[in-house]
Order: C-alpha cells, then sequence, then structure tokens
C-alpha cells in the first residue's frame, strides 16, 4: 500500500479503462501519468498497468491502472482486469460513431458482471479533432455531447470529454472518480492491487487457446491506438 | 544448456520432395490479362515492355496430398491465361516465352528471356553472385535505368513521411525498387501480410493483385503437379529475373512467401526467415486458433486478429532485410558479462522466484543477460529471439513507467497454447521478461522486477559488444556460433560497418559462406564443406565449420589465407577460454 507522503489518509484505487481499439486509452493515461502525449503510438498488446497519485482535499488516492488492449481478441481477457476493479474508465473517440456503441457494450458487461459498486466514467477522447472541420466544412465530431451525455445520465455513469493530445479535461476525469469512490469502498478494499481475480472461468478459456475468434465484426484494425 | 538444438527448423513434411522420387522441372507463363484491370492499368503507366517470368519447379511425383486449397478470391484463374507446362530436361534452359508474360506486378524481373540460376547452379562464384551488392556503393545495380537502391537509406523512416506528395507511379516504383518483401497470404488467397504497400489504395491494390498472383501460382502447381488431379505438388522456390521467390505453407494454411533480390541469400535462409514470421503470427494467435478460424470460414480476414501486431511483423521483416546474425545462424546473441555479475543476476532472480514463474529473463538491446528455468525445460532460440524481437524491434513495451501483462505462444514451446508474459524495461534497453502459465500471476511475478538486487546500470554498462579483436588487426569482423549453447557472439559493427549500407555488404559476405557451409541443408544434394575461404570486394572472408562451433570471418583483403585461418583459430580458442562470460551456459535452474 502507498505511504502517506502528508498527514492525509491515502487509499489505492483500482482502475480499469476499456474500449474499442485506437480511441485513445493509453494516451489518456499516458497524460495522466506522465503529462505527455505520442503521436502515432503503437497499439497495446495484452494490457499495461500503471500507478499514479492523485491528491484530493481531503485525501490522497493511488490509482492502479489497468490499461488494457482495444483489439477484440483481447476482449475474453477483460474480465480478468476489471473484477475488483472500483472504477472503469469506458472510453470511445467522438469522431467515430461505432466507438460509441462499443462503449455501451463495455458499460453493459460492466453492470452486468463488474463489482455492484464500481464507479464507471464515460469519456469522449478526441475533442482536439472534434474542432476540426473537413474541406466541405463538416465537423470530424461525430457523436454530439448531448447524445452521449444523456446516454449517461440514464446509465448513471460520469461523462467526460477530453482530449489527450492538448490534456483538456483529462486531469478532471481522473479526479472526479477518486471524489466518487465511496469511503467505505477505500477501506474495504484497500488492497486494490491483490486482487486480479483468481483467473476462473474467463482465464481459462484463454489458456486453452480458445480466445474468442470466432465473433465476427470486430472494430477497426486500421490506425493505432493513439 | 538451456537451450535446445534443434538447428535449422525442420521444413514441414508435406514441402519437402522426397529423395529419389523423380522429379518434373516445368515452366509457367501467364499473360499479361491475367492482371485486374484497374491494377494493370496503374501499372502500365511505369512499365511497357513484357516480361517473362521463369519459374523452376520440383514436383515430388507421388507426394502427400491435400495441400493448397482452391482460391475462393476474385483472382482465380481467368479464361484467357496461357498456362502450358513443358518438361525441362534441364533445370537452367531458358525457355522462350514468347508472348507469354506478366507485365506490370511481377515485374521483379529484369531483361526479357533473362534467367537466373539459383545459388547452387553459380558454382563457386561467390564473387560474381556478390557483385551486385558489393557495388551497391556505386549505384551499380539499375532497374528500367533507375537505381534500386536510391531509397534504401529511407528504409526506416515511415512509409507515412515519405509519402507526402509522391505520385501513385513513384509508390509502385518505390514499392516494386525493394529490396525485400515478405508477404503472408491465407489458403483463400487472402492478404494477411505484408511488408510494404499498406499506405495508398494504389499501394494496397498492388499488394492484394500481387498476392492473387502468387495463389494463383502455388495453386497451379499443387493443381497440375503430376498430371493427375493434384498429387502434392507444391512450389518451393522460383526464380525470376534477378529476384528469388520463396515460399512456405504452414498451417492454417498460411503461405509465407519471401522476395529477394539480395543475390546471396539461399533458400534454406530465405526459409529460416520465413519461419521466424510464422513464429510471429503463432505467437500472436496460437496454432489452435489459427487453424480453428480458417477451418470455420476459408476466407477468414487474418488481420483482423493481427490487429496492433503488424509493427512486431514489420521489425522482424526489417531486420532480417537489413541483416540479422541471430536469424541467419539461428542461435541467441547473450551479453558479454563477467562470471560473477551474471551469476548475480542469475542468483537474484532464483532468490526472488515466483511459484508461478515458468521463465525468467533480463535481456539488454536484444541480447540475453540471464535467464532461470525448470530443470525439465529448456528454451528454443527461435522463441526468444521471438520475444526480444517484439520487446526491441517495436516500441510498444518500451516504456519506463509502465508494467505489462500479455498473452504469448512460444511456438517451440507449445504452439497450441498461451502463456503469460510480465515485461517491464527498467531501462530503455533492458528488460525483465517474466512468464507464467497462470494468467492470473502477474502480481506474483510483478514483485521480482525489484531493480536494485540486479544493479541494473551495472549490467546496462557493460552490456556494449566488444570492439573487433585489437591483437588481430587485419581482422574486420567475425561471428561465432556455439552449436552446443546455440549461441553465438560477435564484436560490434564499429568502426568498419557502422553505417547500414556496410552492415548490409558484411551480412551479405557472410551470408553467402554460411550458405557454401551448409549446403546439405538446402536441398540441393551437396554436402556441405568444412573451410571455405573467399575473396570478395577488397575483403577476405572464411568460414569454417569445427566440433560444436562455427565460425565466419572478414578480414582485410591483404591477409593472407593462411594468416586468416590462424586468425579465425584464435578466435576459437579466445571464446573457448572466455565461454562462459561469452554465452550463458544453463542458466539458473530450480
Amino acid at each position: 500500500m502507498s505511504g502517506p507522503d502528508n498527514s492525509k489518509p491515502s487509499s489505492s484505487v483500482k482502475l480499469v479503462l476499456l474500449g474499442e481499439a485506437a480511441v485513445g486509452k493509453s494516451s489518456l493515461v499516458l497524460r495522466f501519468v506522465n503529462n505527455d502525449f505520442q503521436e502515432n503510438k503503437e497499439p497495446t498488446i495484452g494490457a499495461a498497468f500503471l500507478t499514479q497519485k492523485c491528491n484530493l482535499p481531503s485525501r490522497t488516492i493511488k490509482f492502479e491502472i489497468w490499461d488494457t488492449a482495444g483489439q477484440e481478441r483481447f476482449a475474453s481477457l477483460a474480465p480478468m482486469y476489471y473484477r475488483n476493479a472500483q472504477s472503469a474508465l469506458v472510453v470511445y473517440d467522438l469522431t467515430k460513431p461505432t466507438s460509441l456503441t462499443k462503449a455501451k457494450h463495455w458499460v453493459a458487461e460492466l453492470q452486468r458482471q463488474a463489482s455492484p459498486g464500481i464507479v464507471i466514467a464515460l469519456v469522449g477522447n478526441k475533442l482536439d479533432l472534434g474542432a476540426i472541420t473537413d474541406d466541405n466544412g463538416n465537423s470530424l465530431r461525430a457523436i454530439s455531447t448531448e447524445d452521449a451525455k444523456s446516454y449517461a445520465e440514464d446509465e448513471g455513469l460520469l461523462f467526460f470529454e477530453t482530449s489527450a493530445k492538448t490534456g483538456e479535461g483529462v486531469k478532471d476525469v481522473f479526479e472526479a472518480i477518486a471524489g466518487e469512490i465511496p469511503e467505505s469502498a477505500l477501506k474495504s478494499r484497500g488492497a486494490a492491487g491483490a486482487g486480479m481475480g483468481g483467473g476462473r472461468r474467463e482465464a481459462e478459456g484463454v489458456l486453452g487457446g480458445a480466445v474468442d475468434l470466432a465473433r465476427e465484426g470486430f472494430g477497426a484494425k486500421e490506425g493505432c491506438a493513439c | 544448456m538451456f537451450l535446445t538444438r534443434h538447428g535449422i527448423p525442420p521444413a514441414r513434411g508435406s514441402l519437402t520432395p522426397r529423395p529419389g522420387i523423380s522429379r518434373v522441372h516445368s515452366t509457367l507463363s501467364i499473360r499479361e490479362d491475367y492482371i485486374p484491370n484497374p491494377l494493370a492499368a496503374a501499372l502500365q503507366a511505369v512499365s511497357s515492355s513484357n516480361r517473362p517470368v521463369n519459374i523452376q519447379h520440383q514436383a515430388s511425383i507421388g507426394g502427400p496430398t491435400g495441400l493448397a486449397s482452391q482460391p475462393t478470391t476474385a483472382i482465380s484463374l481467368p479464361e484467357g491465361v496461357l498456362a502450358q507446362q513443358q518438361q525441362l530436361p534441364d533445370a537452367n534452359r531458358v525457355t522462350s516465352s514468347r508472348g507469354t508474360s506478366i507485365t506490370g506486378a511481377p515485374s521483379f524481373t529484369s531483361d526479357a528471356g533473362s534467367f537466373v540460376p539459383t545459388l547452387d547452379g553459380r558454382g563457386n562464384d561467390i564473387e560474381g553472385m556478390l557483385g551486385e551488392i558489393l557495388d551497391m556503393d556505386d549505384g551499380g545495380m539499375s532497374w528500367d535505368g533507375q537505381s534500386i537502391f536510391t531509397n534504401e537509406e529511407d528504409e526506416e523512416s515511415s512509409d507515412e513521411e515519405r509519402d507526402k506528395g509522391m505520385s501513385d507511379e513513384a509508390k509502385i516504383l518505390r514499392w516494386r525498387g525493394r529490396r525485400k518483401h515478405f508477404f503472408i497470404l491465407s489458403g483463400a488467397g487472402k492478404p494477411v501480410y505484408s511488408r510494404h504497400g499498406n499506405g495508398s489504395g494504389t499501394e494496397q491494390m498492388l499488394v492484394s493483385g500481387y498476392m492473387g498472383v502468387i495463389q494463383t501460382i502455388i495453386s497451379f502447381f499443387h493443381d497440375s503437379g503430376g498430371g493427375s488431379g493434384g498429387s502434392g505438388d507444391s512450389l518451393r522456390s522460383f526464380v525470376a529475373g534477378k529476384c528469388k521467390f520463396v515460399i512456405v505453407k504452414e498451417e492454417g494454411p498460411l503461405y509465407l512467401v519471401a522476395v529477394s533480390r539480395l543475390p546471396c541469400e539461399s533458400d534454406a535462409q530465405l526459409r529460416t526467415q520465413l519461419d521466424k514470421l510464422y513464429s510471429q503470427v503463432v505467437a500472436t494467435l496460437t496454432v489452435s486458433a489459427l487453424t480453428k478460424v480458417f477451418t470455420q470460414r476459408e476466407g477468414f480476414d487474418l488481420r483482423r486478429l493481427l490487429g496492433g501486431t503488424e509493427v512486431f511483423l514489420d521489425g522482424l521483416s526489417d531486420a532480417m532485410t537489413r541483416g540479422d546474425p541471430g536469424t541467419l545462424l539461428s542461435a541467441l546473441e547473450c551479453v558479454r558479462l563477467r562470471k560473477r555479475e551474471r551469476e548475480r543476476v542469475h542468483g537474484v532472480l532464483l532468490k526472488e522466484r515466483s511459484e508461478k514463474l515458468l521463465y525468467g529473463m533480463v535481456v539488454a538491446d536484444g541480447r540475453l543477460v540471464g535467464v532461470v528455468r525448470p530443470r525439465r525445460h529448456s528454451l528454443h532460440p527461435m522463441d526468444l529471439q521471438v520475444v526480444f524481437g517484439m520487446l526491441f524491434n517495436a516500441s510498444t513495451f518500451r516504456d519506463t513507467a509502465g508494467e505489462h501483462w500479455i498473452p504469448i505462444c512460444l511456438p517451440k514451446f507449445n504452439s497450441k497454447g498461451y502463456l503469460y508474459a510480465y515485461i517491464h524495461f527498467w531501462r530503455r534497453e533492458l528488460a525483465i521478461v517474466l512468464i507464467s502459465a497462470d494468467p492470473s500471476s502477474f502480481f506474483e511475478l510483478r514483485t521480482m522486477k525489484g531493480a536494485n538486487g540486479y544493479s541494473v546500470d551495472e549490467v546496462l554498462a557493460s552490456s556494449r559488444r566488444g570492439a573487433p579483436p585489437t591483437h588481430l588487426p587485419r581482422v574486420l569482423h567475425f561471428l561465432y556460433k556455439s552449436r552446443r549453447n546455440v549461441q553465438f557472439t560477435m564484436p560490434s559493427w564499429e568502426p568498419h560497418f557502422s553505417t547500414q549500407r556496410a552492415r548490409r555488404r558484411v551480412m551479405c559476405v557472410y551470408q553467402a559462406l554460411h550458405a557454401k557451409v551448409h549446403r546439405a541443408q538446402d536441398g540441393g544434394g551437396g554436402v556441405g564443406v568444412k573451410v571455405h575461404f573467399e575473396r570478395v570486394g577488397g575483403w577476405v572472408a572464411v568460414a569454417w565449420v569445427g566440433g560444436g562451433w562455427e565460425v565466419y570471418v572478414v578480414a582485410q583483403g591483404k591477409e593472407e589465407e593462411r594468416g586468416l585461418a590462424e586468425a579465425a583459430a584464435r578466435i576459437v580458442r579466445w571464446v573457448g577460454r572466455e565461454e562462459e562470460r561469452v554465452f550463458v551456459v544453463g542458466g539458473a535452474v530450480f
């Protein structure tokens, strides 16, 4: 557990990022953890684990972040990462309609299978691109703030629009999540890192070489997870 | 010994012509109207002359059956294609195929009617073989009046950077001018991977058209070989103009194709390279998944499942195009380290070992520092090369802030299932890799990364390759492979081979020497010699195969052969004395 660097109480919060490939999950984390941005970042393989502290007025939260790969072949591994998670960022690309559809699937899966008290934030990334118009004067934005926001409200999710590239809104997401985690959850689940689920059903499926390949209609393979 | 030694990966049974079975040599010609129209139009702009392609082909009559599946894509043999098969009494005879040619895509071919024989056909003339490569500095190699190596040094910069403002014609020229191509296609002829030409629509059209042609050629030989409805005949390699094509069929089925203009590479060497690419695909998917998807649907687009791993295939392809000693020798390179330092790394790995650990490795700049393993399991160098390639040929895992947890299949360990790898880079050039069979063991393995015990910075400081031996002043570079350890060692490329071009040249010499002493494996029927000298391009070089080792030395041309032999002997003695510094012998065992 993280040692307190001041008199404020400190606790760990396990957070998982989910979303279609190339929506910017890793870039959001990179902005949050290193305040950095890389163009043409290579796609995440498997999952990456990072930690970052977040100072709130009353306490310090140490995020233990699972940044998962968006490619469909890793989908069957996701339960390993969201099981026992206290919070989730479900990310879509606001210039790409299919990515919101995928995000909605993730939200449904989390509501069905993750811990009951999980705090979920829906994040529309690539806000910088949303401000750009093409040659015909049409905005690159494909998903309006209102549409996404009303969906988020219906489902009881936090909602943000961010740009990992410019940094806009990124810190707000994590701070809002930190503020939303109930005090009780922090006490009862302090050791966030210890739980990676005992590799139950889903994980065994992967071990047997049975990654879910039969599913059709996979997400985009082109591009990269920025 | 911690590495298993299977030497050169075995050729798949179904592809190996059986000795003693009579062979049919045949020639295939395809007419230009075979190429799909939009593509042909685009290509017509840059190529107006008709060029024949000659295919050398070995059919094993009565061999195994049931190979290629029928093409199900748009690329199937259309009417009007003149496909003729002829009996050739002499493999090297040139048949004139007037009016039958491939225009456009397969313009790897050069002057009309020319037929460049295979490596074996050239006899001992390495100088002739290497001439083109060694003359590269003079811009000696040209194609249609344009030097094909003009953008050679660019090969590492990304296509997107250079694509700006480039016309389609220029892109096609560039694509055709590449020294090497690697293709992977499915049994149904669908593109799975191509190193080059993934950018614009024109390029993609070019690539898929090209793959269609290759698939057609493959299935032509499969279907027609032996005459009676396909008899397990499979095309393994052919030469068209200055390009050598090598084709390997793997499980799935997947066809892997290497196209090389580099005259020094043997079929066997190209096959080893393709095996490595295939291993990367299997590392991502497992053989079980690969066969399953194609069993369920023959026309499955495998690119969807490989998404995100193109960077690893690209990294491997580029390394093998530049010339990779590890691939050439099928061996692993280790960091030269004092015995005490290596023992300390092994000691920490053993002390911190998690119950869930299967293999643990410390790797610096693509070279092994130390390894911990169970007593009953050893590792195959190919598996480690694939893992190291993923680590160091791409930047996916190289962020020192993150820790990674990936499902990975080690094809030679178990091609049917996944293991899980914990990957963390302490520094940009130094990583720890911990492998477990348990998908939920991340946090247990993670405790092993504690950097202090490993003396990370000391290890990193020792990880630079040494300079070429100063007591052998005329020796420019050498490769030494220990067959027992399945490892090799070499001095730094600097100062003599610091540019890519110089390195490519010396690798070419190594490849030619290697082909000479490993001829038996090339299916040519010859027996590999034990010692081979070569004077080439101002250098003198030797390959020497001894008991349990191989050494390849390149020296300045004024060195006499006797002096070179002495130098080689001294290198062998030196490595013998230094074995435990130069190689990881056994590793830490639990």
